[in-house]
């Protein structure tokens, strides 16, 4: 395998495995285009929000200021912000032109990704689909 | 899992109705807290609250409402009542009548909804919210909704028809009250949360705070 180019081993319709290059993998994920800071700071509590409800984190973290796991759910709900909720509800619909439209996400869109897939397997599976050419070009259709 | 060759998607559209729903039940449930004091509150910590539409999935949305009534009944007036949602399908008042005919309004008037979404008649799914209970709570809870509705047209409540299998069921000392509403089954957050719910924190209002 050259550097940065993926393997795949087993033939199509068959168990495959695949092997990226790790120092490749962080190159290209430190070349991406630098987030707005600003809007990221703004959508983060609308993420923790869908974080929990997805039942990817025990609290409501940014989206419920000043409460943690251990507070009473009541008032876990209670201290729920508007902005969370606003937030939560554009980051949706992001996600629902990209799945509708194929409308690529920007880059702060990209950050909220990965805060709210926590097991990094969608992230993870995106950075291998934008990996340089397979040497086995199967993978352009499919990946099991 | 199976990655399409053009992008990965961040969330599937299961996921994306799942999570638009979601939201709703967390805004409505604030919402409820908001209005109610510290003893409900109290009580909502204790129980839990379920969230989302998991129709995506193979479920139904009526599961999800069914375990937020026994929420909404035991954060607003403790223990000793319990509840379920029921739907049914209609095409015109007749057939709501033939439909529904196992339940007899308490003013004796036709077994039409009158709470709608829509102009009467053009509905076609009715919900149904049943609260059981000992003969006096339902009692009382009958007439704070009748309170609570003041000069307001009256909704009309229901009973189960004796020998109707929902009769039979409530045994001894036990009632029950039966609230419906009409409108289209994808709206059902704005029927459920907005209307019937609505039904019990008016009635728990009035009960607490006049």
């Amino acid at each position: 395998m050259e550097n940065g180019r993926v393997a795949v081993e087993g033939g199509p319709g068959a168990e495959r495995r695949l092997v990226v290059r790790f120092g490749e993998l962080v190159e290209r994920l430190a070349a991406l285009p630098d987030p707005d800071e600003a809007e990221v700071r703004r959508l983060l509590p609308g993420a923790d929000l869908m974080r929990a409800l997805m039942e990817e984190a025990d609290s409501f973290g940014a989206a419920a200021p000043g409460t943690s796991a251990a507070t009473p759910l009541a008032e876990q709900i209670l201290a729920l912000t508007d902005e969370a909720f606003a937030a939560a509800r554009e980051i949706l619909e992001g996600s629902d032109a990209f799945e509708r439209y194929g409308e690529p996400p920007d880059p702060t869109l990209s950050v909220l990704m990965f805060r709210l897939d926590g097991g990094m397997v969608r992230s993870a599976a995106r950075a291998i689909r934008h990996a340089p050419p397979a040497e086995d070009p199967s993978i352009g259709e499919e990946f099991v | 899992m199976m990655l399409r060759a053009e992008e990965t998607p961040l969330l599937y559209e299961e996921e994306q109705h799942n999570l638009y729903a979601a939201l709703e039940d967390l805004w409505y449930a604030r919402a409820v807290l908001r209005r109610v004091g510290e003893e409900e509150r109290r009580r909502f910590s204790e129980s839990s609250w379920y969230y989302g539409d998991p129709s995506y999935y193979g479920g139904t949305i009526l599961e999800i409402f069914d375990a937020q009534l026994a929420t909404v009944l035991f954060t607003l007036f403790g223990e000793g009542f319990s509840g379920d949602l029921f739907y049914r399908y209609a095409d015109g008042e007749e057939e709501v009548g033939d439909l529904v005919g196992e339940l007899v309004a308490l003013d004796d008037g036709p077994v039409v909804p009158e709470d709608s979404v829509y102009a009467p008649g053009d509905y076609e799914e009715i919900l149904g919210l049943e609260v059981r209970a000992s003969r006096r709570d339902i009692a009382r809870l009958i007439e704070l909704i009748r309170r609570s509705e003041g000069e307001s047209p009256k909704t009309r409540l229901y009973r189960w028809r004796p020998g109707t299998d929902g009769a039979v069921s409530l045994g001894r000392d036990k009632d029950a009250v039966v609230m419906l509403v009409a409108g289209e089954l994808f709206a059902s957050q704005e029927l459920v949360h907005g209307l019937l719910f609505e039904k019990l924190v008016r009635a728990w209002e009035v009960h607490n705070r006049g």
